[in-house]
């Protein structure tokens, strides 16, 4: 899957998500740790969600940035998931949300280090091995730096050559990010190494405060967001499927349609042009 | 490897997040560590309370509270699956807050519940047998494989927690089951009689034919014909609730 604007599936979408006439994305992102091993209703919704769309998936409990060693059975569960529904791109988060063997269920930061570095990118490689495939790796929001001794981007290019994987470009987090850490958003996507992309998410975010805003996919995305996100295709050379994360505050589908739409028609003008340049 | 200090940064700020004690850390912005705390442990809450609505509801907010607080700071949380995470809550709740227990003696039976209520919705398919056709008294019944018989000492099952209490004490039956096609986790009172009636045709397929003797002298039943009354209403309704075929 190389293209078109998705959603991420959540429960509370309830059943309008199913009336095609309202909304109709290109395919539908899922969490694999609430899905895997459920029956009854559940599955029934998941089966539903097949039948009418492909099937992305966005992990939330690898803890790739983890001191404690990575849960080869789950991840072997992920795996039989990957292949029962034909999953084309299985992302994670490069953060951590274990240690000390206990479960945090949320995304801490890690050190950017030149050991996390290679700790990381080592792990990386083993679960590529393990999956047969490329990870996907997710540029997260953060609130404070942890310990740095390098620069975020620095840290993120070392891992992504390290390890060979992939990058998810989740733009709303760099927008974040930019804002919460005070730099240029435009000028960290420059020193990224773009060819990686394999995937972008977008989403809205809530400022809590003159100098913080807090990534809880809350909101609708706003227009500097947009905008980032227009500058970010217009530098890529290749096509990737788009992703609209919208987790809490649920509005009406058709809402999130007009938002679906929005970025649609941004991505076929950037790559349009792209396309018009090659000919 | 990581570093000594790489991994005890990277303990300290998990630490935080489990105890709320704040730590020392390198180079953090002031004033941000807390929301790490904050989104960490709201996760944490939110599935705790939606897991176990009844037994919040009959703690105390401070008791609840101070209950999540510490199964969160002393409990390293084991599951991926952060809506399979509370379970853990119950073993924690029996080894460290016994007072909370003898407070509420049916503290410990409601989380079992209330647990069961969440596993049951949530389980993964099991394989149904095939559509019964035959004798009700000749051909062996088969049991919804997604239900089970629970014994307990409280009437859970029939009455508000917040208004059981210690005379309440006894000896109760409660079927759960997940109902085909609706998928919805039901919950139905029986008598000693039929609960054991149901858990001998879960041991095995049985034809209620050969467990009438064993009736009679289990329960010391001498009207047989009124027993098989009482036994066909009962069946049909578990028929209509999809719990048999
Ligand atoms: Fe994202």
């Amino acid at each position: 899957m190389n293209d078109g604007v998705g959603i991420g599936f959540r429960k509370d979408f309830g059943s309008a998500f199913f009336d095609q006439s309202v909304i109709k994305p290109d395919f539908v992102e899922l969490a694999p740790e609430n899905w895997i091993d459920v029956g009854g209703y559940w599955k029934k919704q998941l089966d539903k969600v097949a039948e009418q769309y492909p099937i992305l998936l966005h992990g939330l409990s690898l803890s790739i940035g983890s001191p404690d060693p990575i849960d080869w059975k789950f991840l072997g569960k992920i795996k039989s998931f990957i292949e029962e529904w034909n999953v084309p791109i299985y992302s994670e988060h490069l953060s951590y949300s274990k240690c000390d063997n206990a479960h945090l269920y949320d995304l801490l930061p890690i050190p950017f280090r030149e050991d996390a570095v290679k700790h990381i990118s080592q792990r990386i490689k083993e679960v590529q091995d393990f999956l047969g495939h490329k990870l996907v790796i997710e540029i997260v929001s953060y609130y404070t730096p942890v310990a740095a001794e390098m620069t975020e981007v620095q840290f993120i290019n070392a891992i992504q050559s390290e390890s060979d994987c992939e990058l998810l470009f989740d733009i709303n987090n760099i927008y974040v990010n930019g804002f919460n850490h005070g730099y240029n958003p435009k000028e960290f996507i420059e020193q990224l190494d773009l060819s990686r992309v394999r995937y972008i998410h977008m989403a809205g975010h809530e400022k809590i405060s003159d100098d913080l805003i807090i990534d809880t996919h809350g909101q609708p995305i706003i227009d500097p967001v947009y905008d980032l996100f227009e500058f970010a295709i217009g530098k890529l050379d290749h096509q990737v499927p788009i992703l609209l994360e919208r987790d809490f505050n649920i509005p009406e589908m058709g809402e999130l349609q007009t938002e679906l739409e929005r970025l649609k028609s941004i991505s076929k003008r950037a790559w349009k042009h792209e396309h018009h340049a090659e000919a | 490897m990581l570093k000594p200090e790489t991994l005890s940064q990277q303990q300290k700020l998990a630490d935080f997040c489990r105890s709320n004690v704040e730590p020392e850390l390198i180079g953090t912005t002031d004033g941000r560590l807390k929301n790490y705390r904050r989104l960490v442990f709201s996760v944490v809450q939110d599935a705790l309370g939606s897991s176990y609505p009844l037994s919040k509801n009959l703690l105390s907010t401070k008791e609840w509270d101070e209950l999540c607080f510490n199964f969160f700071r002393d409990h390293r949380c084991q599951n991926p699956q952060v809506w399979r995470m509370p379970f853990e809550l119950i073993d924690f709740t029996e080894s460290t807050h016994s007072s909370l227990c003898e407070k509420y003696p049916w503290l410990l039976e409601l989380m079992i519940f209330e647990w069961k209520e969440v596993e049951y919705y949530m389980m993964a398919d099991l394989t149904f047998p095939i559509e019964r056709s035959g004798d009700f008294w000749e051909d062996p019944w088969r049991l919804n494989p997604e239900m089970e018989i629970m014994a307990l000492s409280y009437p859970l099952h029939m009455k508000n927690a917040r208004f059981i209490s210690r005379t309440d004490v006894g000896s109760y039956f409660c079927i759960i089951f997940r109902q085909p096609g609706t998928f919805k986790v039901k919950f139905m009172n029986v008598s000693p009689f039929f609960a054991w009636l149901i858990e001998s045709m879960r041991l095995e397929p049985s034809k209620l034919r050969d467990l009438v003797p064993v009736m009679e002298s289990q329960f010391n039943l001498t009207d047989i014909p009124a027993v098989k009354e009482r036994i066909r209403p009962f069946f049909e309704k578990l028929l209509n609730e999809g719990m048999i075929h």
